[in-house]
């Protein structure tokens, strides 16, 4: 794979939301509004990067690696929760309203199964360099994930779009020219679960599209042949 | 045996270094989380007390003279002779699983003179749209809108109540 | 605490405040192991188990160790090492002493280490300083709530795997779509305990108000105070 294809996985391919399913609980609770969205983002990039890191660092060592093998998921978990810890207290001292609406969810980062999962399963058997391309990879696509999420809830739901503090686009005038309110069932809890079936459900359609299309290809090679 | 020893050893290790390190980033940010909560308790002062904005000179702010165990702390308004004016209460209202704190000022006549949330771990679109404004009695009765928070009206209610009554023991 | 406090408690963290379907905690699991009903079942006893014990631990952990050294800051790091080896000694006792469990639970106890139902009720229970019996409560009301609600969603896949459903929605975008109209129901469970009885006040949506402030004068005291003012 080379560093390109590593690096745009994360998007579509290997979605770790829309693809992979994992991390979906901060998925569904804070993308009320694209500013929770934003900030978990980069809470959860700088998490993912400084994890693959750290993982790769200390498995690049062979001595270490052994010596930590049979204890190393709780490692991880160790180095992965202070690292959260970390993120928690420099958002509370420097961002404290984006820190109290997304509250519980930032210390639940670390059983957040995409950062656990790209450390074993990515980050201990690869160089530095990858595991940190890849780190930002993920973070990206899910950061991207929450973001469209977000825009559809809070769109629909509030009828605004509130990008950082009180930088807030309101688009409630269009509502009321298109003789519409915006249904607060879209930033209630079952809205959530709602909005992220759909959406799976159009990425699904979209594959199988492809596919069949594929499919098509093949056959009329055949034919052709 | 001796195995399991080394792999517990280690992942003390680990924890350890864990540890201090966070406790180094911590001895950063306590003061920085400090001083925030410090200045955002004098804006909320400034928020809710209309005399003490508009004349600094004049009034001066009690911080530590009373404390009650029914509210988190208590700030007295003092004029130049050193007279309460007015009181201003931080009282938190607990709800099924999550805190508010407000802030509410009393005048000297026993009256609310303003209330403001300066603290909520509910969710965000469930607290903001809130108003907490009040003029007087009149409006307690305003909470019954606090659809959709975990904390009821009730707790809110019982807030000013606390408040109101704790001045007729402070502004004498 | 009263009898009638007690049945609040746990209704309302079991089914208005549901961990899955209002709070959020647990999805991970919930979508993953719901797709039989012996396995949802399974799991949501063996979470049922782990978040009454951890919370029991972290909480005594939190309020007598961390709180006392001034060590708030290293909560997430001890809940979760305190999790993880909580549930490493149950599955040794369980493995040792009912072994016929074992089989059935084994498999799903090392997926709860990573289950942020576990994780999120111990944070939550710590920081919202609840009282030792609250806690109690609390814990074993959510725990409830998580396997009643993998309960009810593995009779409704198990359903669903029968039922023709269009191809782009097959599997787990249906099951979300169903998710939701089960946080719906879920969210209309208002009225269904009441805090106290012979409350006259407007209960409203939502409303949960479970521990008493301390000094509260009576409602006599209210209605004299009010008249003071007037």
């Amino acid at each position: 794979m080379t560093k390109k294809e590593n690096f745009l996985k994360g998007f579509i391919n290997e979605n770790p939301l829309f693809v992979l399913l994992l991390g979906t609980c901060p998925a569904l609770a804070i993308t009320t509004t694209l500013e929770n969205a934003l900030g978990m983002g980069i809470a959860f990039i700088f998490v993912l990067v400084m994890s693959n890191t750290i993982i790769s660092l200390i498995n690049s060592f062979k001595k270490l690696k052994e010596l930590i093998q049979p204890v190393r998921i709780a490692v991880y978990i160790v180095i992965i929760a202070s690292l959260v810890t970390i993120v928690e207290m420099l958002m509370q001292a420097y961002l404290p309203e984006l820190y109290n609406s997304l509250g519980v969810f930032i210390s639940l980062i670390t059983v957040n199964c995409i950062v656990l999962g790209r450390a074993e399963a990515y980050a201990s058997s690869n160089k530095v360099s990858d595991s940190v391309i890849d780190g930002i990879s993920m973070g990206l696509g899910y950061t991207f994930a929450l973001i469209i999420i977000s825009l559809a809830r809070e769109l629909l739901g509030n009828g605004t779009i509130t990008i950082w503090g009180n930088l807030v686009i309101n688009l409630k005038g269009v509502f009321e020219f298109l003789h519409i309110t915006p249904i607060s069932f879209f930033t209630s809890s079952a809205g959530a679960f709602m909005v992220l079936g759909i959406i799976l459900g159009i990425m699904q359609a979209i594959k199988n599209s492809k596919e069949a299309k594929k499919q098509e290809l093949e056959k009329a090679k055949k034919e052709v042949k | 045996m001796k195995n399991n020893l080394i792999t517990g050893l280690v992942l003390s290790i680990f924890a350890l270094i864990c540890g201090l390190f966070l406790s180094l980033v911590n001895s950063f940010t306590e003061p920085v989380i400090k001083e925030r909560t410090e200045q955002k308790i004098n804006d909320s002062i400034m928020e809710v007390c209309e005399i003490y904005k508009n004349n600094k000179d004049t009034y001066s702010i009690d911080k530590e003279s009373i404390t009650h165990e029914e509210v988190d702390s208590v700030y007295l308004v003092k004029d130049e002779n050193g007279n309460a004016v007015e009181a201003i209460y931080i009282v938190s209202a607990k709800g099924y699983a999550s805190t508010i704190q407000m802030m509410i000022s009393v005048t000297k006549e026993h009256k609310i003179e303003k209330s403001i949330v300066i603290s909520s771990q509910e969710t965000k679109g469930n607290i903001k749209t809130h108003d907490f404004k009040m003029d007087g009695k009149d409006s307690l009765d305003s909470f019954d809108k606090l659809s959709g928070s975990t904390i009821s009206s009730k707790a809110v209610r019982k807030c000013f109540y606390t408040a109101l009554d704790l001045s007729y023991e402070d502004l004498k | 605490m009263s009898f009638n406090q007690i049945i609040f408690i746990i209704f309302s963290s079991m089914l208005l405040e549901n961990v899955i379907l209002s709070q959020f905690l647990g999805i991970c699991s919930f979508l993953g192991v719901s797709k039989s009903r012996k396995s949802a079942v399974g799991m949501g006893l063996a979470v049922v188990a782990v978040i009454f014990i951890a919370t029991l631990v972290t909480w005594l952990i939190y309020n007598y160790i961390l709180v006392l050294f001034d060590l708030v800051y290293l909560k997430t790091i001890v809940f979760i090492l305190v999790i993880a080896s909580l549930v490493q000694i149950i599955e040794i006792i369980i493995k040792k002493f009912v072994p016929s469990l074992y089989k059935s639970l084994g498999i799903y106890l090392p997926l709860i280490t990573t289950n942020c139902a576990v994780l999120g009720v111990a944070i939550k229970a710590a920081q919202n300083n609840l009282s030792f019996f609250h806690m109690l409560l609390y814990a074993l009301g959510s725990g409830l709530g998580f396997l009643l609600i993998m309960f009810i969603f593995s009779f409704i896949r198990e359903e669903l795997e029968k039922r023709k459903v269009p191809k782009a929605m097959k599997g787990i975008p249906i099951a979300l779509v169903v998710a939701s109209i089960l946080a719906i129901i879920f969210s209309r469970y208002v009225g269904i305990v009441k805090e106290d009885e012979g409350e006259k006040e407007k209960t409203l949506p939502r409303t949960m108000d479970v521990i008493t402030m301390k000094n509260i004068p009576s409602e006599k005291y209210f209605e004299d105070t009010l008249r003071r003012m007037k």
